[in-house]
């Protein structure tokens, strides 16, 4: 086998490899007879490992260039600039979802994910999405996005480590239950995705064999534009989003930040070849219009909840006393802890930025497939940023946890919203100059959308000043937002020296900082990027 | 058009798949789809999809073995092997889970009566919604022909009705039907795949659909097992009233310790199973 041949081989294989000999060392560290000392270096050295297999993958996909062919299975792969793109997008969520879980050690909830299920679903995750990036044939594409897709839902489902009791741990429960429908609305909402882009890929190709018959082509790119769509999770199929952000925020940074822009790219390199046919017929960008839309109305609705219940109180009130709650006679008790607008508009926020990308690659035009791209790339960093800055949690009383954290919800934020200095916004304006050119009604109703999640962003963090001035001064913004058993208040940081030893302490913090200067680089590298992709 | 065994056998499966809401059962439906969908494939795309039988009949016998196993280990474990729950909590449980009981209990004959008479209204209407899937599918297959033979475009819109229907009139209630509505739909995209697409499916296409829905059934099988173990009762209903913070606690469980509004007074706001928990300390 030629060289180039195996190394082509060797770049969907190697997180598989690295999934396998990190299971043995996993196993190997739980066994009997192994001294504690060596069986905490190995836990150690795991996500070493994980992020080292990633970060190879990367050199690896950077050093090729050009297309095999594989006869024995009928497979061509290619490495182009936009699966490069794609491929770093991705493995840099994946690095995310790996250090933040890697961040929480001991102060693991008890309904979360093991973070060990986490690393793995990270690396077949990017096996499964440079398979999807680097494959010629759009069906095998379809199915390899698919494939990471159950990969994250499983790692969702995953039972949690200690057995919860009912009648006592009952906040815990309830989170239990946020992460396992969070997995099960992802597979539900991705295996019909699959379906619609696969029955689009498959009529696309019968068309080739009949070039007459462009009803049948304009039929397979309903059904691709559709099934886009449902697959990154552009609103209102982002209803997973939500609830994984909340409860499982490892899987959360798989399926939004890694899955989501994967598709994107995916869908930029299946709909390649009938870009042109998808700027003349000019209708087929609607998915992502409206997609920006409802995501608007979503972030406003979840705002509105955050200001008319600014600090949540546990309640106790019986809603039901009928038959009808699963065949099982009894009552039904609220708690208040199940609420989170704070997930809920963060998760409009990614809809919102998804719905722009999205008409980016649907729109048929080179700056809409450009700024597509270079959103899809400010997700991978952005949502990292804005779902560890939302999610994690203050491990010591003293910490510089609330400065830190408001500043990464905020540029977060504003990244997502395609703000000027932030990373997304090349992207959004190459986009918003695609709409203007198909239309004066794309970009009001892209405007609308990024306007209403803007407002709702601007009500929520004026929710959570006004709370931190009523109250004791102590609670982070997004805490003043989340149920308190489970984001409970933190002390300001009082001196330098503190703010840096607990930074250094927690991956987490460093995450958080190195995404925020990403948002920099990525801002002045834009031009550069978009050359790269459109020479 | 004839209707052949493979199609008659699709549209027995189809429309139980719709209509049926036992588990058990409804993995038998499956299978009867399944089969038909095999023969349909074995009959009319013979030539073009050589490879495709064994490596359908090897999934399809996978894929109907994790979910009858798991489902008969869901219906098999007792309340009071479930971890979390005090024993006074097991024992409650228990009882509410013996049908006996139930029957013998208070109002029984009305609810009976009540509950058969709204089953009957429920199983028309699902019969209903059938009969006009089955129409609606014939009638795509005229208008819409996706390509192949008449057989198995027929085929194909029935299994992705069925596929359809399934998961929106019981799906997000059910999770067995949540699982083999999914089922059909990919296996409504495979046999897309082996009649229209220009070549015959080439092993890493049939290799990845092939994993894609043992993946699918192992995920959801595997959910079944651990809403079993931390929500009790293994349906939806019980998970999403979780997640919004409504927890389910049995009439016995409520009032074991007391009325539940002074239990719930008494843990600042806890739930009636509290109240148990007095009573057990």
């Amino acid at each position: 086998m030629p060289a180039n041949e195996t190394a082509f081989i060797w770049v969907p294989c190697l997180p598989v490899a690295v999934a396998v000999l990190a299971s043995v060392i996993v196993w190997v560290a739980h066994l009997k007879g192994v001294a504690p000392r060596i069986a905490v270096a190995l836990e150690l050295l795991v996500p070493v490992l994980v992020c080292g297999g990633l970060l190879a993958e990367l050199v690896l996909v950077a050093t090729l260039e050009g297309t095999v062919t594989l006869p024995e299975v009928g497979v061509t792969l290619a490495i182009s600039p936009m699966a490069r793109l794609g491929l770093l997008a991705a493995n840099a969520a994946l690095l995310g979802a790996v250090f933040f879980d890697w961040s929480q050690g001991a102060d693991t909830p008890a309904y979360s994910v093991q973070p060990l299920w986490t690393l793995l679903a990270a690396l077949l995750d990017s096996s499964l999405l440079a398979g999807a990036l680097m494959v010629q044939d759009r069906a095998i594409m379809v199915l390899c996005v698919f494939g990471a897709a159950l990969v994250t839902s499983a790692a969702a489902i995953t039972r949690p480590g200690v057995v919860l009791r009912h009648g006592y741990d009952d906040p815990e429960r309830s989170m239990l239950a946020r992460r396992l429908a969070g997995g099960i609305k992802h597979i539900a909402i991705a295996t019909p995705g699959t379906g619609l882009l696969l029955a689009g890929a498959l009529l696309m190709d019968r068309y080739a064999l009949n070039l007459e018959n462009r009803p049948l082509l304009q039929f397979a790119l309903g059904l691709m534009a559709l099934g886009l769509m449902v697959r990154a999770g552009a609103a209102p199929f982002s209803a997973a989003s939500s609830d994984l952000v909340q409860a499982a925020p490892g899987s959360a940074l798989l399926v939004l930040g890694a899955g989501g822009p994967a598709v994107l790219v995916a869908g930029l390199l299946m709909l390649a070849p009938q870009r042109d046919i998808l700027a003349a017929s000019g209708v087929w960008a609607w998915p992502g219009a409206v997609g920006v839309l409802l995501a608007g109305m979503r972030a406003l609705a979840a705002a509105r909840h955050a200001l008319s219940v600014p600090v949540p109180v546990p309640v106790a009130s019986v809603t039901d006393n009928s038959e009808n709650n699963g065949g099982m006679t009894g009552r039904l008790e609220k708690h208040a802890y199940a609420a989170g607008p704070a997930a809920d508009l963060i998760a409009a926020t990614v809809a919102l930025q998804t719905g722009w990308a999205l008409f980016g690659v649907l729109c048929g035009s080179q700056a809409g497939a450009v700024g597509a791209a270079l959103v899809a790339l400010n997700m991978a960093f952005a949502v990292p940023l804005l779902v560890t800055a939302y999610r994690y949690p203050a491990p010591a009383p003293v910490s510089q946890a609330r400065g830190l954290r408001r500043a990464g919800l905020i540029v977060g934020a504003g990244s997502l919203l395609g703000l000027p200095l932030c990373g997304g916004f090349a992207g959004d304006m190459m986009i918003a100059q695609a709409a203007s050119s198909a239309g004066g009604v794309w970009v009001a109703l892209l405007l609308v959308g990024s306007g209403l999640t803007g407002a709702g962003w601007l009500a929520t963090l004026w929710a959570g000043a006004s709370a931190a001035h009523g109250g004791n001064g102590t609670a982070p913004v997004s805490c003043a937002l989340e149920p308190q058993e489970l984001c409970p208040p933190v002390a300001r940081p009082r001196h330098a020296w503190q703010i840096i030893v607990h930074t250094l302490r927690s991956p987490a913090r460093l995450l958080m900082l190195v995404l925020i200067g990403a948002q920099a680089v990525l801002f002045v590298l834009s031009a550069q990027i978009a050359d790269a992709l459109w020479p | 058009m004839t209707i052949t065994v493979g199609l008659a056998l699709i549209a027995t499966g189809s429309a139980a798949l719709v209509v049926l809401r036992d588990g058990r059962l409804l993995v038998a439906a499956l299978a009867v789809q399944w089969a038909g969908m095999a023969y349909v494939v074995a009959e009319s795309l013979a030539g073009s999809a050589n490879g495709m039988l064994p490596a359908e009949t090897v999934t399809a016998l996978v894929c109907l073995a994790v979910m009858g196993l798991t489902l008969r280990s869901v219906l098999r474990t007792r309340a009071d092997q479930l971890p979390g729950l005090t024993p006074d909590q097991a024992a409650a449980l228990r009882r509410q889970e013996n049908p006996d009981r139930e029957r013998a209990g208070v109002g029984a004959g009305r609810r009976a009566l009540n509950r058969s008479t709204s089953r009957l209204a429920d199983q028309l209407w699902l019969w209903l919604i059938v009969i006009a899937g089955g129409v609606v599918g014939f009638g795509l297959a005229r208008l819409y022909p996706p390509g192949g033979a008449e057989q198995v475009e027929v085929a194909f819109y029935w299994l992705l009705l069925s596929g359809v229907l399934a998961l929106v009139v019981d799906g997000a209630r059910n999770p067995v039907k949540l699982a083999v509505g999914l089922l059909a739909l990919l296996n409504g995209a495979v046999l897309l795949a082996a009649s229209i697409s220009p070549a015959p499916p080439g092993p890493v296409f049939m290799g990845l659909m092939a994993a894609g829905r043992l993946g699918l059934v192992a995920t959801l099988s595997y959910s079944w097992l651990v809403l079993r173990l931390f929500f009790v009762r293994p349906d939806m209903d019980t998970l999403f009233n979780a997640r919004d913070g409504l927890f389910v606690t049995g009439t016995e469980l409520a009032t074991a310790g007391g009325s539940p509004e002074q239990s719930g007074a008494d843990q600042g706001g806890a739930t009636g199973t509290a109240g148990v928990r007095d009573a057990g300390e």
